[in-house]
């Protein structure tokens, strides 16, 4: 699977939503329900679906979708 | 015309809905028979130091629920759980659940609050040989008190093992309550799940548990069986970005596993303390306010506390209100010494009317008046979608935020009026930045501060001043996420006390934003 559509299914859990839709200019903005705990579940879930590790606050100051995406093409993510 | 309801133990793709709640008599059973005695889930003294103010469900308990809400399944023996515990369950409110049963041997259960995903369990069954037997399940005393390990204890590698078993007679209440028989679940198995619960909030991390996530596997009971059963856990990581503990146990019986677990659980920290040297340090004395006489209504912890310490550190005596935090109020007295003004404890429901008009009748014949109300109590908040089925609660709460500021208003502005004192009202940032899950605490808070220009219009010699401090560092943020960017609350009372010594107020309510 590529790698849009694994963080897409990761991110369907993770909200609760089959249909949700991502695309790069996405933000936290756009995305119902995305609240500390959410963001939590979102951070666990990236980290174990790609086996990668955020440093810190890294997911939160990521501008939108695009970049978390080039951001897991440079951590070499599986 | 609408669909047939599915009739009890068919099976559809779409999910059946229904509701759950909890009472606290069902706490204290599910805590009897699980022996997990964390006093996050049974005492309402510990549980109000924490984010969450009020006891909240044991999560087990919900998972417990959700499974007593599927379908019989005679033929079927539960062999896994993987659980989310996406938000803390509390008494009392109605949850919807959502029961998806696609085949006989997978269920998925989500408790929805209105909207809001609260817990998310999925169970997977396999199908019950004819000749399985049923491992009988001993009773263990286990400790009654729970471990207490902070983060600089959790160390990878560490193991805990002991022996474990669940109070028969009140598992069997459980079992009935729940209606778990029919459920492909034996005695071991809820036993099993019991011990999860007991190994987070009694053992790793104990006290401080937040329980996350579980993985449980149930193994075939085919092997030779003893009693007690017995466990071994070990701690796998501390994630100390989330202060999340990672652990891995089994529960045998004998040489025969039972059960093997994951499980991950936020490690809570210490509860803030407000710091006298502190303040002291951000708040030179000064002899404006020295000699003053101030009510600090729900001044026994977080910034309310902070004030009342900070306003005594400026020579006032300081009436400390609060409810029911005897422990914390009487900290906050003694930590003055005595340097300082004086701190007097004053218990109290700020929104009884009797109690509000005795605390003015005392303050006028003791001191002829008063100088400085601070209003800074609040019900527990919890997030509260904003859907019509959650209106009551919507408005039982700014019934009570309006009726714990202007109860106490009501009674003493006209004590305020004669020494030109201070009315302060501790607002939030909250009513600009409109954060979207608390549509009500923005609500009561916009309707105070509606009250606030009422009482300056028509108590002009009494100043006003509306504080509206952003995120503070309290036991209301004390959580992983919640922590990051709060201010602490010794800044917060510093820059409120400097604004209250000012010399020359200016009329009119005067807004304090900037820390």
């Amino acid at each position: 699977m590529e790698l849009h559509d694994r963080l897409e299914e990761v991110f369907r859990q993770v909200f609760d939503n089959e249909t949700l839709t991502l695309t790069d200019e996405m933000t936290a903005t756009d995305i119902e329900g995305w609240d500390s705990v959410a963001h939590i579940n979102l951070m666990f879930g990236i980290e174990q679906a790609f086996g990668i590790r955020f440093k810190g606050n890294e997911l939160a100051e990521m501008k939108n979708i695009g970049e978390l995406k080039h951001f897991l093409v440079d951590k070499g993510a599986r | 015309m609408g669909l047939p309801e599915p009739s009890p133990g068919s099976r559809s793709s779409l999910p059946r809905k229904t509701t759950v709640s909890f009472t606290t008599q069902d706490l204290a059973q599910f805590s009897a028979a699980s022996r997990d005695r964390n006093p996050l889930h049974i005492s309402e003294e510990y549980a109000r130091t924490t984010p969450y103010g009020e006891p909240v469900v044991f999560g087990m308990l919900g998972v417990l629920a959700a499974l007593g809400r599927l379908s019989d399944r005679h033929d079927r023996l539960l062999q896994r759980i993987s659980i989310e515990f996406r938000n803390p369950l509390a008494v009392g409110i109605p949850y919807r659940l959502e029961v998806s049963e696609p085949t006989t041997d997978r269920a998925v259960v989500k408790f929805y609050d209105a909207t809001r995903l609260m817990l998310k369990a999925t169970f997977t069954f396999v199908p019950r040989h004819e000749d399985a037997r049923e491992t009988p399940v001993q009773e263990v005393a286990c400790s009654a008190e729970a471990a207490d390990l902070k983060k600089e204890n959790l160390l990878a590698g560490t193991r805990v093992t002991g022996a474990y078993g669940p109070a028969i007679t009140e598992l069997a209440e459980v079992i009935r309550r729940w209606e778990l028989s029919q459920k492909g679940a034996t005695a071991l198995h809820i036993s099993a799940m019991m011990w999860a619960s007991f190994v987070v909030g009694m053992e790793l991390p104990g006290k401080r548990a937040v329980f996350w996530r579980l993985e449980l596997t149930f193994h075939p009971e085919d092997g030779p069986q003893e009693n007690p059963l017995r466990y071994d856990v070990t701690i796998q990581d501390f994630d100390e970005r989330l202060d999340l503990l990672h652990t891995t146990g089994m529960l045998s019986a004998g040489p025969t596993v039972c059960a093997a677990a994951e499980m991950w659980a936020f490690v809570r920290q210490d509860s803030p303390q407000p710091s006298l040297r502190r303040l002291t340090d951000l708040l030179p004395r000064s002899e404006q306010l020295k000699g003053k006489i101030a009510l600090v209504i729900g001044g026994s912890r977080g910034l309310g506390a902070a004030i009342t310490q900070a306003l005594a550190s400026q020579g006032c005596t300081v009436f400390l209100n609060y409810h029911q935090c005897t422990t914390e109020a009487e900290r906050i007295r003694t930590s003055l010494g005595s340097t300082f003004g004086t701190i007097e404890l004053l218990q109290g429901d700020a929104s009884d009317i009797q109690w509000c008009r005795t605390v003015r009748q005392n303050l006028i014949e003791r001191y002829g008046g008063l100088d400085l109300l601070i209003c800074n109590a609040s019900p527990p908040i919890r997030p509260l979608p904003f859907v019509p089925e959650k209106f009551a609660q919507f408005q039982d709460f700014l019934a009570q935020s309006v009726a714990m500021a202007g109860i106490p208003m009501s009674a003493l502005l006209s004590a305020l009026a004669p020494r030109s004192g201070w009315n302060v009202f501790i607002s939030s940032a909250f009513v600009k930045d409109l954060p979207p899950e608390w549509p009500h605490y923005v609500t009561a808070k916009c309707a105070i501060e509606g009250l606030m220009h009422w009482a300056a219009a028509h108590y002009p010699q009494v100043h006003s001043l509306i504080v509206r401090p952003p995120k503070l560092l309290t036991d209301q943020t004390n959580t992983t996420v919640g922590r990051q960017g709060a201010m602490p609350v010794e800044q917060a009372a510093a820059a409120i006390v400097n604004r209250l010594a000012c010399p020359e107020p200016s009329q009119g309510v005067q807004i304090l934003e900037a820390f």
